[in-house]
C-alpha cells in the first residue's frame, strides 16, 4: 500500500474516533450533530493543513503531521477567509471553497517536490 | 516495535483530547453542544467579541465598524478578525448556532495548543512528552478558565499560533519552512497582536545564535522570505497594525495588578511542586550538556520570563499569557516526572508513561476542577429570546431605550440588540467615574414614573479611525460627531442626558432582577405605559416585556411631567 493511501486510511480511522469522542463528551448531543462537527474541523482545519504538510513528509511523522497540520490549516484557513472577505467573497461560501483551494494547492505542490526529487534523485543515480 | 508505539500514542492522545474536551466544555455545557442562548459570556468583552462575528456573519462585512455600536458608518474596524471568520465559517458548516461555534473553538484550539505544545517536546524526548500531558488539565481549571468566560478568545487563538510560530522556528532550516514561519506570524497578527509580538521576538532571540553557528548567508535570504510572506499576508491590515501601535505606545501599558482573576504559580497546587523540581533540574541539565538541545526548552523559558515580567510592571495584561502556562510549562513538568523517576532508579514499564500523565489529569479534574456554576450574564434562554427578538424585529429607524437589567452592567450585553440602544443611568455603575445619581434614585424609591429619565445612548470607543485612503488612516471623535459629552460637564458625562420616556419606539424591560426593587419600578413603567392604548405589549415571556409606542411624543405616563 502506498505511504498516501496508508496516510487516507489513517486520516478515515481519526475521524471516526474523533467522532466517537465527541459523541462521549456531548452524550446529550445527537450523533448527526456531530457528525457534522467533526465534517467541519477535518474539512476547514485537518485537511488543508495536513496536504500542506505533505511537502514535509519525510521529516514529519503522522501525529507530527496531522496535529502541526491542523494548526496550520486553522493560520491557513483564517488568513484566507480574512482576505477573501476583503474582496467581497460570501463568508458564507468560503467554507466550501478555501479548503478546495487550498487542499488542491497542497496536492499540487506535494506533486511538484515528488517530482523535483526525484529528478535530483535520478541525476545523482547517473552521475 | 514502532508501529506498536504509534497505536498507543494515538490512543494516548485520543484520550487526553477526550478528557479535556470534558474537562473544558463538555461538563459545563451538560454535555450537550446545542445550547439554545450563550452560555459562558460572563463578562462585557465577551459580548463585544461575540458581536464582531455576528456582524460578520450577517452583513459579510470585516472592513467596518457596526453603525449601531458607534451611530456612524464606515468607520475602519481595527480589531483582527481571525477568531470571527473561523466562528462563521465553522457555525456554517457544522449547523452549530453561532454562539456554541465561538464558545466551542475557543477550546478546541486550546487543546490543539496543548497537542503543538506535545509535538515541540517530543522532539526532544517522548517520554519527557508523554508525561509533560498530565498538566494539560489545569488548562480548564479555576483561575486558568478565566479567559473562556471573559471573552478572550482572540488571545486564546493568538495563543495557539504563538505555539505554532514558535514550533515553525524551531525547524526553520527545513526546506520552505520560513514561507510557513510568515504565515503563522501573519495568523497570529490577525487573531491577537500581542502574541505576533512575542512570536517576532521568539523568532529573533532563536535567529541570531542560529546565524552565528552556521554562518549561512542564505538564512538571511529565508528570513526576508518570510517576512515578505508575513506583509503580503496581512497587507489591507498592515496600515491599522501601526495606527494601533503607536496609539498603545502613546497610551501607555495598564500597570499594576491584573483587574481580573489571574493565574498564580500557587494555583498548580502539588502540581507546582513537579514543575519546579522540572525547572531546576532543566536548567541543570542544560548547564551541564552546554545548553545542547535547549531550542525545546526555548519555549517555557521566554513564555515564563515574559508571564514573569509584570513584577518589573510590564503591563497588566501580560497577566493574561498564563492561561497557556499549562502547555509553556509541560516540559517542565514532564522532566520533573522523567527526574524524580530516574532519580528513585525505579525501572517502570513503558507503558507506565501513558499511564502516569492520564492518571495526572483524572487526579487534576477530581481534586482542583469543577465547572462554572454560572451560565453568565444571559442566564437564560427566555432572556436571550428577548433580546434577540429586538434584534430581528425592530426597525433600524426605531429608538430603543433598555431599562434596568441586572446584566447591561456590563454594558457590551447592548450590542447584542442589534440596534443602537439608549440605557438608562440606574443601569450604569458609574462608581469610578462619580455620577450623581440620586434623581434616579429617589424616582426608584419613590415608586414615580416620570416623563424624563436620564439615558445614554451604548456607544463602543470614544474615538475610532477612519480610512482616507489604503494606507491613510485618520482619528475620528464619534461623541464630537454625535454632539453628545463624553466628559463630566454639571454632574453628567458619556453622553447621559435627559431623554423623554415617550419619544421611544421600544421600551425592553427586564421582569426579574437580583434587586427585586428595580424589577417592581420597571414593571411599574410597563404598566403606566400600557395604560395608554397607542402602546402594545409587543413581547413578553418570563423575562422581557417589550412595548411599542405607536404615537410618539404624547404625554405617556398620565401627566407626570417631571
Amino acid at each position: 500500500m502506498s505511504e498516501t493511501m496508508k496516510d487516507i486510511k489513517r486520516l478515515g480511522y481519526t475521524f471516526i474516533l474523533v467522532i466517537m469522542v465527541l459523541k462521549i463528551v456531548f452524550y446529550n448531543t445527537n450523533i448527526l450533530t456531530l457528525g457534522r462537527m467533526s465534517i467541519g474541523i477535518f474539512w476547514l482545519f485537518v485537511l488543508p493543513g495536513f496536504s500542506i504538510m505533505e511537502l514535509w513528509r519525510n521529516s514529519f511523522d503522522f501525529i507530527e503531521r496531522i496535529i502541526a497540520g491542523t494548526v496550520l490549516g486553522i493560520a491557513i484557513v483564517g488568513l484566507l477567509s480574512y482576505n477573501a472577505t476583503l474582496i467581497n467573497i460570501s463568508i458564507h461560501i468560503q467554507y466550501i471553497i478555501l479548503p478546495i483551494i487550498v487542499i488542491g494547492v497542497g496536492f499540487i505542490l506535494s506533486k511538484k517536490c515528488k517530482k523535483s526529487s526525484s529528478k535530483s534523485l535520478g541525476k545523482e543515480h547517473s552521475t | 516495535m514502532k508501529k506498536k508505539g504509534i497505536f498507543f500514542e494515538s490512543w494516548f492522545l485520543l484520550i487526553v483530547v477526550g478528557l479535556l474536551l470534558w474537562m473544558g466544555i463538555g461538563a459545563y455545557y451538560e454535555h450537550d453542544i446545542n445550547s439554545s442562548f450563550p452560555k459562558g459570556f460572563v463578562a462585557t468583552d465577551s459580548f463585544y467579541k461575540y458581536n464582531r462575528a455576528v456582524y460578520l456573519d450577517m452583513t459579510g462585512d470585516n472592513k467596518y465598524v457596526p453603525e449601531y455600536l458607534v451611530g456612524v458608518e464606515g468607520l475602519a474596524q481595527t480589531y483582527p478578525y481571525l477568531l470571527f471568520h473561523h466562528t462563521v465559517l465553522f457555525k456554517d458548516i457544522s449547523g452549530l448556532e453561532l454562539f456554541n461555534s465561538h464558545f466551542f473553538l475557543k477550546i478546541f484550539y486550546t487543546i490543539m495548543a496543548g497537542l503543538m505544545g506535545y509535538i515541540f517536546i517530543r522532539r526532544y524526548n517522548k517520554y519527557v512528552a508523554l508525561l509533560s500531558s498530565g498538566i494539560f488539565g489545569f488548562l480548564f481549571i479555576g483561575n486558568f478558565y478565566t479567559g473562556f468566560l471573559f471573552g478572550w478568545g482572540p488571545q486564546i487563538m493568538g495563543s495557539l499560533l504563538l505555539v505554532g510560530s514558535m514550533w515553525t522556528m524551531i525547524h526553520f532550516t527545513k526546506p520552505h519552512f520560513h514561507y510557513l514561519l510568515g504565515i503563522f506570524i501573519a495568523a497570529t497578527m490577525l487573531a491577537h497582536i500581542p502574541e505576533a509580538l512575542f512570536a517576532g521576538l521568539f523568532c529573533v532571540i532563536l535567529f541570531v545564535p542560529l546565524f552565528i553557528k552556521k554562518k549561512d548567508p542564505k538564512l538571511i535570504g529565508k528570513g526576508v522570505l518570510a517576512l515578505i510572506t508575513f506583509l503580503v499576508s496581512i497587507l489591507f491590515y498592515l496600515p491599522i497594525l501601526v495606527y494601533s501601535l503607536l496609539a498603545n505606545i502613546a497610551a501607555g501599558t495598564a500597570s499594576g495588578g491584573p483587574g481580573f482573576p489571574a493565574p498564580m504559580f500557587n494555583h498548580f497546587g502539588i502540581y507546582g511542586i513537579i514543575i519546579a523540581i522540572g525547572f531546576i533540574a532543566s536548567v541543570m541539565l542544560l548547564l551541564s550538556k552546554k545548553c545542547q538541545n535547549w531550542q525545546y526548552f526555548s519555549m517555557a523559558f521566554f513564555m515564563g520570563a515574559i508571564t514573569f515580567s509584570v513584577i518589573f510592571d510590564t503591563g497588566a495584561r501580560m497577566y493574561q499569557n498564563r492561561f497557556f502556562w499549562p502547555i509553556y510549562f509541560a516540559i517542565f513538568f514532564g522532566y520533573g516526572i522523567f527526574t524524580i523517576i530516574k532519580f528513585t532508579k525505579i525501572k517502570i514499564n513503558t507503558k507506565l508513561y501513558y499511564l502516569i500523565p492520564i492518571a495526572c489529569i483524572l487526579i487534576s479534574s477530581i481534586w482542583y476542577f469543577s465547572p462554572p456554576t454560572s451560565n453568565g450574564l444571559i442566564v437564560n434562554e427566555e432572556m436571550w429570546d428577548g433580546i434577540t427578538w429586538v434584534r430581528d424585529n425592530a426597525k433600524s429607524t426605531d429608538k430603543i431605550l433598555i431599562v434596568y437589567g441586572d446584566s447591561y452592567n456590563q454594558h457590551a450585553i447592548l450590542s447584542m440588540f442589534g440596534h443602537q440602544v439608549h440605557y438608562t443611568d440606574w443601569n450604569y455603575i458609574p462608581n469610578n467615574i462619580g455620577y450623581d445619581l440620586s434623581e434616579s434614585v429617589n424616582k426608584i424609591q419613590q415608586g414615580v414614573v416620570t416623563r424624563y429619565y436620564t439615558a445614554r445612548p451604548f456607544i463602543h470607543g470614544k474615538t475610532n479611525p477612519i480610512r482616507t485612503s489604503f494606507f491613510g488612516l485618520e482619528e475620528f471623535d464619534i461623541w464630537q460627531h454625535l454632539g453628545l459629552n463624553y466628559e463630566k460637564v454639571d454632574g453628567k458625562g458619556r453622553g447621559f442626558k435627559q431623554h423623554d420616556l415617550c419619544s421611544f419606539d421600544v421600551v425592553v424591560m427586564d421582569k426579574q432582577s437580583q434587586i427585586p426593587g428595580l424589577a417592581e419600578y420597571n414593571l411599574k413603567m410597563r404598566n403606566e405605559l400600557i395604560a395608554n392604548p397607542y402602546v402594545t405589549e409587543v413581547f413578553s415571556n418570563g423575562w422581557h416585556s417589550i412595548l411599542r409606542n405607536e404615537n410618539l411624543g404624547k404625554n405617556c405616563v398620565g401627566g407626570k411631567n417631571v
